[in-house]
């Protein structure tokens, strides 16, 4: 083997009295003679050396198009999980730390002058953690000036919020009414900016995680396109390599097709996969803010209740309205979520608490102040100390059964998120796409420079 | 030239564009001014609150008053004690009588569960009177609101409303009133140390009262006048005072003096601004209860009840007094 000339020769033999296609091939290929309708553009070591390179950017192409494709794809959902439903899921908690320290001093309004320790202890826990999640929140904010604003305006709240609780509990201890103005005008000032502000943050980031997870599992156009033109670009240049070669296969660039097949095919599988995983994501994360939006509800039918008590009648209808409403939103609606063991055990809560505080209500609002107390907070019978009996212990069975519904759906929906990552291959769809690439780009360059070699 | 000319029309847009900023601002202020109008303590909405007080839109002047409202009540008789209605109460074994449970010193209820204050003392006189002691079993103390307590009267939930309740004209025509029990008089609560003595010192300054209340009136109606700053709860109006964002008070010298008591700093100042005299409330054609009632009122007046009830709840923020004296219709 060795030269052009040896093979042009060989191919004109061959094609001797055969055929024009043939003559016209070993015409081209020995440079000499030129083609019907005109003098050829290249000789053929440049074609065949073009053909090359066109089939290595094609698969390399339809390679880095893949990877980064589906590399963007893992990191939108990681960043869902990671950043954004962790930033939602910070302010959330902040919102209903918030919730239940105001519920928390409201119902120890009604106990009487001393503050049970227990509800000092909750109080304080819920401050404290209320701080330290919108410290993390903030951190986490840094860029979005929307969201930083709000839990600025936050920030600067809630010294002056727990400065109006501590004054009303200070004032309790006196007996003396105004620690009922106090605590209703912190609670105007936690149900009204401070709960619309962390409101804000939660919704934009609760549209932003959705959008996340729409992110993750959207199809690439781009790769689809790519590998498209790919395939007909190698089609192409198998069919001139062919008619070059006189060989109808090449095993390297058939290697280079192959891969770029394959590609396409992960990237399909792996975008199917994604989608429907990516619905049970969006389904758990409705779970997960369900049971915070039920449990901060919660919190503030607590406080309605005991606001109505302490309001004696004043809030013309106010408080039990309210109060009736954030019950109403408390509702678990665990009949969807049958995998949520804790949900069945919520729904009876529920309608244990929901009875209970309907009794208070509705003797609140006949006037019956103590009997309303007695019915929210128990009056000391039977051994029960005050604030551990009447709707306490269903409303604490509820708060912990909305926590283990929240917890459950927070697991799954990280798990979710985890498996959706995983059908692009996790952080490594990145370089198995381009090292598939450039496996593909080198069995096709083999391939072709196994012809051109024919020609050196 | 074109430059110029772009230049001209570039400081033409600069020029408006601060007069739509301003109209756009303008446009939010006056948004904000009337959500602030409508915003009022012990509401809790959704919405972001801006403030705890609103200032009140000015208000009509009261109607001059038609009728004597310290003498329309019927002369305590003999036969009152056995009259059908009466009869029909001790029949059923307890009286029922309409409280206010948020007012310290007149009508509140306390951490213990009880009710409390100088109107308290006086339905206790009226189940003594009835059944012999003041029990439970016999005195069934009703907590309500300003605005049901006539409702119900009407529909018969309650026998009295004893509620520092102020006997008008217009409330004569839809329920009957017991003889004066009390001339209260809307005053000014202030800081021991601001010198004011009356709504004449606090022209231009913050004075808290009431929503829907004549205070409202009395403080719109003065020359130069304070801004009246309105609350649906009175003891809210305690806290913007103490958070020095109401120089005063103003409402029935009663219920100061409960305010008063919850703050050393504070005193009731003033004169009489405007009388309220408070009656003891009952249905209309209860006429054998209401000559009864006065006749209660009478002897717990006589027998030192009532001042000792004074002495008791309000002596300490009010100047002393003695019971009013007595007039009826006749």
């Amino acid at each position: 083997m060795g030269s052009v000339g040896q093979v042009a020769v060989a191919t004109a033999q061959q094609q001797r009295g055969g055929g024009q296609v043939a003559v016209a091939t070993a015409q081209q290929q020995s440079g000499t003679a030129a083609p019907p309708g005109g003098a050829p553009r290249f000789d053929t070591p440049t074609r065949l050396w073009l053909l090359l390179v066109t089939a290595v950017a094609a698969v390399l192409a339809v390679g880095c198009f893949a990877g980064v494709g589906l590399a963007d794809r893992e990191s939108a959902a990681s960043h869902a999980g990671q950043s954004t439903e962790a930033l939602y899921a910070e302010v959330q908690d902040l919102s209903y730390n918030l919730a239940d320290a105001n519920a928390t001093a409201a119902t120890a309004l009604l106990i009487g002058p001393a503050t049970p320790s227990q509800f000092t202890s909750r109080y304080n826990d819920d401050v404290n953690q209320a701080e330290v999640l919108l410290a993390a929140a903030s951190q986490r904010v840094a860029g979005d000036g929307y969201a930083s604003g709000e839990l600025e305006l936050l920030a600067e709240q809630i010294p002056v919020y727990t400065g109006l609780v501590g004054q009303a509990l200070a004032d309790n201890r006196f007996g003396i009414p105004v620690a009922g103005a106090y605590l209703r005008q912190a609670s105007t000032m936690l149900t009204g900016p401070m709960l619309v502000e962390t409101g804000n943050v939660v919704t934009e980031q609760q549209n932003a995680t959705g959008a996340g997870i729409g992110s993750a599992s959207s199809f690439s156009v781009w790769i689809f396109l790519v590998g498209v033109l790919a395939l007909v670009a190698l089609w192409r240049v198998g069919r001139l390599l062919s008619r070059i070669s006189h060989r109808r296969l090449n095993p390297g660039l058939l290697t280079g097709v192959l891969v770029v097949v394959a590609l396409f095919a992960w990237s399909l599988f792996a975008f199917n996969a994604a989608s429907g995983q990516a619905d049970v994501a969006r389904s758990d994360f409705g779970t997960v803010s369900q049971a915070q939006t039920e449990t901060s509800q919660l919190s503030l039918a607590e406080t309605y209740v005991a606001l109505q008590q302490i309001d004696r009648g004043e809030d013309q209808g106010a408080d039990a309205a309210a109060a009736r409403q954030a019950l109403s939103a408390a509702s678990p609606v665990g009949k969807t979520l049958p995998a949520i063991a804790a949900t069945q055990a919520a729904q009876q809560d529920f309608a244990s608490l929901n009875s209970c505080a309907d009794n208070a209500i509705g003797l609140a609002t006949g006037g019956n102040f103590s009997g309303a107390i007695a019915a929210t907070v128990g009056n000391g019978s039977n051994g029960v100390p005050v604030g551990e009996g009447g709707c306490e212990p269903a409303a604490g069975a509820l708060h912990a059964d909305l926590l283990k519904d929240y917890d459950a759906g927070q697991q799954q929906f990280d798990a979710d998120l985890t498996s959706l990552g995983g059908d692009y291959a996790g952080s490594a769809a990145l370089w198995l796409g381009i090292v598939l690439g450039l496996l593909g780009a080198g069995g096709a360059a083999y391939g072709v420079n196994r012809r051109l070699a024919e020609f050196r | 030239m074109r430059g110029i000319a772009m230049a001209d029309k570039a400081s033409g847009r600069a020029r408006r564009l601060p007069r739509a900023v301003a109209a756009a601002g303008l446009a939010l202020v006056t948004a904000s001014a009337c959500s602030a109008g409508t915003a009022m303590v012990g509401a809790h909405p959704s919405a972001p609150a801006v403030g705890f007080g609103s200032t009140a839109s000015p208000m009509a002047s009261p109607a001059p008053q038609t009728c004597n409202t310290s003498a329309a009540s019927l002369r305590p008789t003999a036969q009152a004690a056995n009259g059908k209605d009466v009869a029909a109460i001790k029949q059923r074994g307890y009286l029922t009588v309409g409280v206010a449970a948020d007012q310290y010193l007149t009508g509140y209820l306390a951490s213990d569960g009880n009710e409390e204050g100088f109107d308290i003392d006086l339905a206790d006189a009226m189940a003594k009177s009835l059944f012999g002691d003041s029990s439970k079993a016999h005195l069934h103390l009703v907590a309500m609101s300003t605005d049901k307590r006539i409702p119900d009267l009407q529909n018969h939930t309650v026998d009295l409303v004893i509620d520092t309740m102020t006997i008008t004209c217009t409330r004569l025509t839809m329920v009957d009133f017991s003889a004066v029990y009390y001339n209260a008089s809307q005053k000014l609560l202030v800081e021991k140390t601001s010198g004011d003595k009356g709504l004449a010192d606090l022209a231009g300054q913050k004075v808290c009262a009431q929503t829907g209340s004549t205070s409202i009136q009395l403080i719109q109606s003065q020359h130069p006048a304070p801004t009246a700053i309105e609350v649906t709860d009175i003891s809210d109006c305690l806290v913007l005072l103490e958070e020095n964002q109401v120089a005063a008070i103003s409402t029935d010298d009663t219920i100061l003096a409960g305010l008063a008591k919850q703050d050393p700093n504070l005193e009731v100042v003033g004169n009489a601004l405007e009388p309220e005299p408070y009656g003891i409330a009952m249905a209309h054609g209860y006429d054998d209860l209401e000559e009864y009632v006065n006749g209660v009122l009478a002897q717990y007046e006589a027998d030192g009840g009532w001042t000792a009830a004074y002495n008791q709840w309000l002596a300490g923020s009010l100047p002393a007094a003695g019971p009013p004296v007595a007039q009826y219709s006749d």
